[in-house]
């Protein structure tokens, strides 16, 4: 596989909270979701990754040949946009403008100003237009993708760009984010964290499954989905399948859980059924196995 | 132009102008009321208008200057919305260095343009006191921008402010001796207080890039 960005034993420390020895490697031309629960340690991951904290332990190489996240070079190829309060609170449009043009030398601004349009948000001719603190933070994390997106890179990292989003304009980051993998042809990449996968199934290629500051498990996701099934069956067999179900629900009726496909014929000769997993089954069934084993 | 950039980088669009304006209205405040009181010759509206107009356009300079140097500061608070942005960009601490020097520059203009037309206008002693006091303050800002608490900061401009209003009132008492000694404690006053910001600021600048990459 080759990969846009691959990190060997990285390590943050606080004192309550350890993103702890991470192994990854990205796939390079496609979109990676990043999905965890609140607290997985996700947006730690990406702060590392983006230079806006440093590790205290281990290493991230980035398309291959860079190693060190204070350089330029490196930093006009990746476009980050955090989760909240990206940029200060008393900015307008044309703010953000000005300052992503000193920042960055392939920020276009008439894009930016398109985009703006598009997201319907203020752009920098709109007239009384408003400060970041006036606005929705639906509207903040509108402002703040339409200035990652008017630049010109080759990694985009966005942490939770659809959590504060209505549905409508999810599915519009969707469209924009596969738009953007396409113009790239295969040698763009995207890196999304999210903590609900359900709207942005469309827009994750590979997934990094991350609980308590770890990676538990990662693959494509058309892999994982033929690596794991989905199992259904009456809770009278309830007792019968558990063992080899990894995360379960049962009830007085019946039972399902997620379980790994090595053992769909035994599911499946004590009469429960077997379905492939969406990546959203698979998401609370992997944090669900991570929670009950801590 | 590389200085003017990263203090953009901070500030967002041009501040400038805003700024300009509000210089430009604190100096016309103080030549209306140099001008009052020398057409008006009424003792108790002298002293008012002598009183008011110098603290207040003095109290303007000082937050003029403080809110352009502490804008670059709060880049580098986590709290700050703003943060994350400032710290994805490349030589962010660089920006950050450049950022301090040249809005501190830009802070000493409206303290300069008070102490010189309130100066003229006015020659009184408050003016002087004013001055100096943001100066101190300025210099406090660039010292303790590092510490986390705020009410270090608050406790420690509270104290200050304090200390130059009670010194003003003592001289204001002895308005009489004040061309014999306190002149000679005010060269020394406004020497040491001169050379506190040089070094805050040199502090400040040279120690940037490490606060900039030292996480909170």
């Amino acid at each position: 596989m080759d990969a846009i960005l691959s990190s060997k034993g990285l390590t943050k420390k606080y004192s309550k909270f350890t993103l702890g020895g991470i192994d990854l490697e990205l796939p390079k031309g496609f979109a990676t979701a990043l999905i965890g629960a609140n607290g997985a340690g996700k947006t730690t991951l990406i702060d590392v990754l983006c230079g806006v904290i440093h590790a205290n332990a281990g290493e991230v190489t980035y398309f291959g040949e860079y190693k060190d996240i204070d350089s330029s070079e490196l930093r006009e190829r990746i476009g980050y946009c955090a989760a909240q309060g990206f940029f200060p609170a008393a900015w307008k449009a044309k703010d953000i403008a000005e300052a992503m043009s000193m920042a960055y030398a392939k920020f276009d601004r008439e894009r930016f100003n398109k985009l703006c349009q598009e997201l319907e948000v203020d752009d920098e001719n709109t007239k009384k237009a408003k400060p970041m603190y006036k606005q929705s933070d639906g509207n903040r994390m509108r402002t703040a993708l339409a200035a990652v997106f008017a630049r010109e890179t080759d990694l985009l990292i966005l942490d939770e760009p659809g959590s504060t989003l209505d549905p409508l304009m999810r599915d519009r980051l969707c469209d924009r984010m596969r738009g953007y993998l396409d113009d790239g042809n295969g040698e763009k990449s995207i890196l999304f964290s999210t903590h609900n996968i359900a709207d942005m199934e469309n827009a994750a290629d590979y997934a990094v499954f991350m609980d308590k500051g770890q990676i538990i498990e990662q693959g494509f996701v058309e892999d994982l989905k033929d690596k794991y099934v989905i199992v259904r069956g009456d809770a009278a067999d309830y007792d019968n399948s558990k063992a080899l179900m990894l995360s379960h629900n049962v009830n007085k009726t019946v039972f399902e859980g997620l379980a790994l496909a090595a053992h769909k014929n035994r599911f499946e000769a004590e009469g429960a059924v077997c379905e492939r997993p969406t990546l959203q089954q698979l998401s609370i069934g992997m944090l669900k196995y991570a929670e009950e084993r801590r | 132009m590389k200085y003017y950039d990263s203090y953009k980088l901070f500030h967002g669009k041009n501040s400038i102008k805003e700024y300009g304006a509000l210089i430009a209205a604190n100096t016309a405040l103080l030549i209306v009321g140099g001008v009052l009181i020398r057409v008006i010759n009424n003792e108790h509206f002298q002293g008012f208008i002598t009183g008011a107009v110098t603290f207040l356009c003095g109290v303007a300079a000082l937050t003029v200057g403080f809110a352009l140097v502490s804008a670059v500061f709060n880049g580098n608070w986590p709290e700050s919305p703003g943060y994350k942005f400032f710290h994805s960009v490349a030589d962010g601490a660089g920006h950050f260095r450049r950022a301090i020097l040249f809005s501190n520059m830009l802070s000493l203009f409206p303290i300069a343009l008070y102490a010189a037309v309130g100066g003229v206008m006015f020659q009184h002693f408050i003016i002087v006191i004013m001055t100096i006091t943001a100066f101190f303050m300025l210099g406090l800002i660039n010292l303790t921008s590092h510490i986390k608490s705020p009410w270090v900061r608050i406790g420690s401009f509270c104290i200050v402010g304090f200390a130059f209003g009670f010194y003003a009132g003592v001289v204001g008492d002895e308005e009489e001796s004040f061309p014999v000694l306190p002149l000679n404690v005010t060269i020394i006053v406004c020497a040491v207080v001169l050379a506190f910001y040089i070094v805050s600021l040199i502090v400040a600048t040279m120690k940037a890039e490490k606060r900039w990459n030292k996480e909170v």
